[in-house]
């Protein structure tokens, strides 16, 4: 009794933790900036703020930061997912050396590799494309992603893939028609964490591109870092609005696949 | 119909010879059963049959053509897994559709055998279920359905019976045996129960450590084991072991004389042997020419219309098979002179000359 009351309260406790902040942003980016500094809870209303942003492009740098996004997906997972199917299934030696190697890939920091970085892509002509922001995500993320989906293709059980051997099949067909299908809600939830890195990745975004910014790039460049100083709060909470709402739309809408897949709960 | 011949195969995993210089012939169209307990290398033996394991040394063959290095898929054998391995995004019909499928045979001709096997295995009415919406017994039949509607040059089977619930692996074992004798495939069947492979075997290969112990029609494994484990192993409630001495007039086992051979050579006086009497061969029934022994009822198990009586003679304990119930806590116990197994004490292997009945 006391136990699962102590329960209700850590999980409340833990949702109020996640809520009340996405709440207040909510509320905040509907302000009015005329009274929003007056008082706690704002009373006047307006979708000012967003207009703001999207008459800054905010549109159109959403679509770049779901396109970059997507680029981000393929590029991650066409190198992480048959690295992650021989770290998983292939025993040799060596294995868990690199295991680690891949996962230090993450020690170095994006802001010391941004401007040498910046300096290449002005070389060979990838500063300022989508596909050089995706590149660097895709590096942030592949080092998850190769863990990852090696623990992923770790739990397709082994008679899965040795019975479609037996049965005739080609390796690239038991690959095809076995592996990846069981590995699909795994691949998914791979995929959403691979989204997530890129869409909230600001810093090489800002700094890799001038024009062809991203949502979170214009956000710090019109909010934090714009002409004249910083934006009042609203606008800010408006900026985080604009950047959560497709995330959480993209992630409910994967959830669902997530957990449909075979009728298995 | 296959004939399959495995040449001094080894394997080894790490430091362990999982299957140890084993040669075994299984003929055309024959039920072949390797029977053994966990870890003696029968698994290891069936994976390697169907090329999922390539053997350290020695071959594998085909109707004589070595097929050591072919891929699974290139040899043609289809097999039952202990887990079933269905696939479990599929349907059923894709289930069993998709071996074919991949043979790059017609559509029709796909949906023609997908649906003979099918009625074969009485599972018409399951064919668009998903796997996780079959019972055990439902798993099994698809993986059976999927074994054979590939027409395989050899079924090979890894216990595909000990996930099923102790009735319905009576009754789908007899449906595999008659399946069996219906299709005439040539059949390699793993298990650890020697009930099972009894009922199923046209022969049977008893197995331990990697290698063959012996290799037999199920009556002869049974009537003439050749060493001790092999008795040990087979036979429910398992065989009586008595240690005792060859003398002039018969096996000295201590708390009585067992007859012997006539024929057993002079070199075999004062031998060290262990004596197997099988709880079947012993009555509660006055015989003539049975040895008679008195002792002390200990416990009498019930296994239903059976009874297993454990009797004390001095010593010894005697597990003691019989249809009724002894009345008092004394009894007078008979033993088959004819059924008695002899085995060295040191090789454990039999000692021929001590068998007085012919099979």
């Amino acid at each position: 009794m006391l136990r699962s009351l102590l329960l209700t309260v850590v999980a409340a406790l833990l949702s109020l933790w996640i809520l009340l902040p996405l709440t207040y942003t909510f509320i905040a980016a509907l302000a009015d900036v005329k009274n929003y500094y007056e008082r706690l809870v704002p009373t006047e209303y307006t979708l000012e703020n967003f207009a703001v942003f999207f008459r800054l492009g905010a549109f159109d740098a959403l679509l770049r930061s779901v396109a970059v996004a997507a680029l981000t997906i393929v590029i991650s997972f066409a190198l992480g997912v048959p690295a992650g199917y021989v770290l998983g299934r292939l025993a040799f030696r060596g294995r868990d050396a690199l295991r680690l190697a891949i996962l230090s890939a993450r020690m170095f920091p994006v802001m010391i590799m941004a401007v040498p970085l910046a300096v290449l892509f002005i070389d060979i002509g990838l500063y300022d494309t989508l596909l050089g922001i995706a590149l660097v995500h895709a590096a942030l993320a592949l080092p998850f992603v190769v863990i990852i989906t090696s623990s992923i293709f770790l739990s397709v059980p082994r008679e899965m893939e040795e019975a479609g051997m037996v049965f005739g099949l080609s390796g690239w067909q038991v690959f095809t028609k076995i592996t990846m299908p069981l590995a699909a809600p795994g691949l998914t939830a791979a995929a959403m964490f691979t989204f997530v890195i890129s869409w909230n990745e600001a810093f090489a975004a800002a700094i890799l591109a001038s024009r062809e910014r991203t949502l979170p790039a214009l956000t710090v460049a019109t909010t934090v870092a714009g002409i004249g100083g910083a934006a009042p709060d609203p606008y800010r909470f408006a900026a985080a609005a604009i950047l959560s709402l497709p995330a959480f739309l993209i992630m409910a809408y994967m959830r669902k696949h997530l957990t449909a897949m075979w009728g298995v709960r | 119909m296959t004939r399959v011949e495995l040449r001094h195969v080894t394997k080894r995993f790490g430091k362990v010879v999982a299957v140890d210089d084993l040669s075994l012939e299984v003929g055309k169209g024959e039920f072949f059963v390797l029977l053994g307990p966990s870890g003696c290398g029968k698994t290891t033996t069936l994976r390697i049959i169907a090329g999922l394991e390539t053997p350290d040394r020695g071959s594998v063959l085909f109707d004589g053509e070595d097929v050591t290095r072919f891929s699974p898929a290139k040899r043609g054998v289809s097999m039952v897994f202990q887990s079933y391995a269905i696939w479990p995004h599929m349907t059923v019909y894709e289930n069993i559709a998709l071996p074919l499928k991949v043979r790059e045979l017609p559509r029709e001709e796909v949906d023609r055998r997908v649906r003979e096997a099918a009625r074969l295995m009485r599972i018409e009415d399951l064919l668009d279920r998903y796997p996780f919406q079959l019972s055990g017994g439902q798993r099994q039949r698809v993986a059976v359905a999927r074994a054979l509607a590939v027409t395989p040059r050899v079924l090979l089977m890894d216990e595909p019976l000990s996930n099923l619930d102790a009735l319905l692996r009576v009754q789908a074992r007899a449906e595999l045996k008659r399946l069996q004798y219906e299709t005439k495939l040539t059949t390699i069947y793993v298990t650890h129960d020697q009930l099972e492979a009894m009922v199923l075997a046209d022969r049977v290969a008893v197995m331990n450590a990697g290698r063959i112990l012996q290799v037999g029609p199920p009556e002869e494994v049974y009537n003439r084991p050749a060493n001790r484990f092999v008795a040990h192993f087979i036979g429910s409630p398992p065989i009586n072991f008595f240690e005792g001495v060859v003398e002039r007039d018969g096996i000295n086992v201590g708390f009585a004389k067992l007859p012997a051979a006539p024929e057993a050579p002079e070199s075999y006086m004062g031998k060290r042997v262990i004596v197997g009497v099988r709880p079947e061969d012993v009555l509660l029934t006055p015989t003539p020419g049975f040895v008679e022994l008195e002792g002390d009822v200990w416990l009498v198990e019930n296994l239903g219309g059976d009874y297993v009586v454990i009797v004390s003679v001095g010593d010894a304990v005697i597990r003691v098979k019989s249809n009724k119930r002894p009345s008092g806590s004394k009894v007078r116990i008979y033993i088959n002179p004819m059924k008695i197994h002899v085995f060295d004490k040191d090789s454990e292997l039999r000692l021929g000359h001590f068998d007085r009945e012919s099979l």
